[in-house]
């Protein structure tokens, strides 16, 4: 047995901070198969960039592996990787020059849709395009996603009144941009 | 602006999918004629129509090869953590020694006959203060001597 080897072998004991996965190899591909496609949603539609997305997207789903997960709820562990990918959105907007979501191409967010369909997300496209990326984040939560204040704010990391205000405003917003553009 | 009571029934009606044709007649009714309603309808199924042709462009990744990508992670990191050095251990070796020092100096300092090796080693006459005087002032040359001595590191 190498030295490396007996160094993996010897990681729990040598390396107590090291959280055991809650979830095995299958129980992680059943559960990135129910949550890949809402969480790539989120990434894409807040970020405005498909290949960060990507990558951000595969960013969250090893951070989750790496940490100590919530107990085996399948809920809880949802919010937990929205929690990982809004840190890592966050991340990227704290450095400079983030990218608009007046550049994503048409097709990522008009894909197989109506005539109809793709103007009302043509509309929604522009006016969170004018949103600060906070707000984006909170509206998409709240909106696409159905979370409450209270599972929001888990997600944000910001207090239960501060998303219900910030939501408000943000809506408030909202709403003048979408039927300014009607 | 009070809250339309209806407001959490169109809500409902969006979010699960009903909306507008699967829900009750008076139920369109009502949002044909409550703008908030209206707004609310309309904001919500922008999202909903949003998220799902955005569902539609998730790229294919492959779950195993993020497992293994974790896995290898973790134990890259658990690597790291025994080679990095922890800090606890040389702070207390520091202490340790430092203690050892101060003891073994103070015995030493104790049992020599200062009296005796003044009389030894100082000129006839000299005492205890006088020796101390050039004694200090020596070190304080030494020490300037070295401060102005030092190679300047910052060229
Ligand atoms: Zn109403």
């Amino acid at each position: 047995m190498s030295w490396n080897q007996a160094i993996l072998e010897a990681q729990p004991a040598a390396a107590p901070a090291v959280a055991s996965p809650a979830m095995d190899s299958a129980e992680f591909t059943a559960f990135y198969e129910r949550s890949a496609r809402p969480l790539w949603a989120y990434l894409l539609r807040c970020s405005g960039d498909p290949a960060l997305a990507e990558d951000l997207m595969q960013e969250a789903y090893v951070r989750f592996l790496g940490a100590t997960q919530p107990a085996n709820a399948d809920i809880a562990a949802r919010r937990y990787l929205f929690r990982i990918a809004t840190n890592l959105l966050r991340d990227h907007w704290r450095r400079p020059k983030a990218s608009s979501l007046e550049d994503l191409p048409e097709s990522f967010f008009a894909a197989g849709t109506s005539a109809d369909e793709m103007a009302v997300q043509q509309q929604l496209a522009r006016a969170m395009g004018q949103m600060r990326p906070r707000d984006r984040q909170i509206l998409w939560l709240a909106h696409a996603e159905s979370y409450s204040h209270h599972e929001i704010a888990e997600i944000t990391g910001l207090a239960t009144a501060s998303v219900r205000l910030l939501l408000f405003r943000a809506r408030k917003r909202m709403r003048k941009l979408m039927e300014g553009s009607r | 602006m009070k809250t339309c009571p209806q407001k959490t029934e169109v809500e409902q009606a969006v979010r699960s999918g009903q909306w507008p044709l699967g829900c009750a007649a008076e139920l369109r009714e009502h949002v044909a004629s409550c703008e908030q309603c209206a707004h609310e309808a309309r904001l919500l199924s922008a999202f909903a129509t949003t998220r799902e042709s955005a569902m539609r462009t998730a790229p294919a990744q492959s779950a195993g090869l993020l497992w293994w990508r974790a896995q290898l992670r973790r134990r890259h990191e658990a690597m790291e953590r025994l080679e990095r050095p922890g800090l606890a251990i040389p702070t207390a070796t520091i202490a340790a020694s430092t203690i050892l020092l101060i003891a073994v100096l103070a015995t030493a300092w104790k049992r020599i006959d200062w009296s005796r090796l003044i009389a030894a080693c100082a000129p006839a006459g000299w005492n205890v203060w006088m020796v101390t005087a050039v004694a200090a002032l020596l070190c304080g040359f030494a020490l300037v001597a070295a401060i102005v001595g030092l190679p300047d590191k910052r060229g």
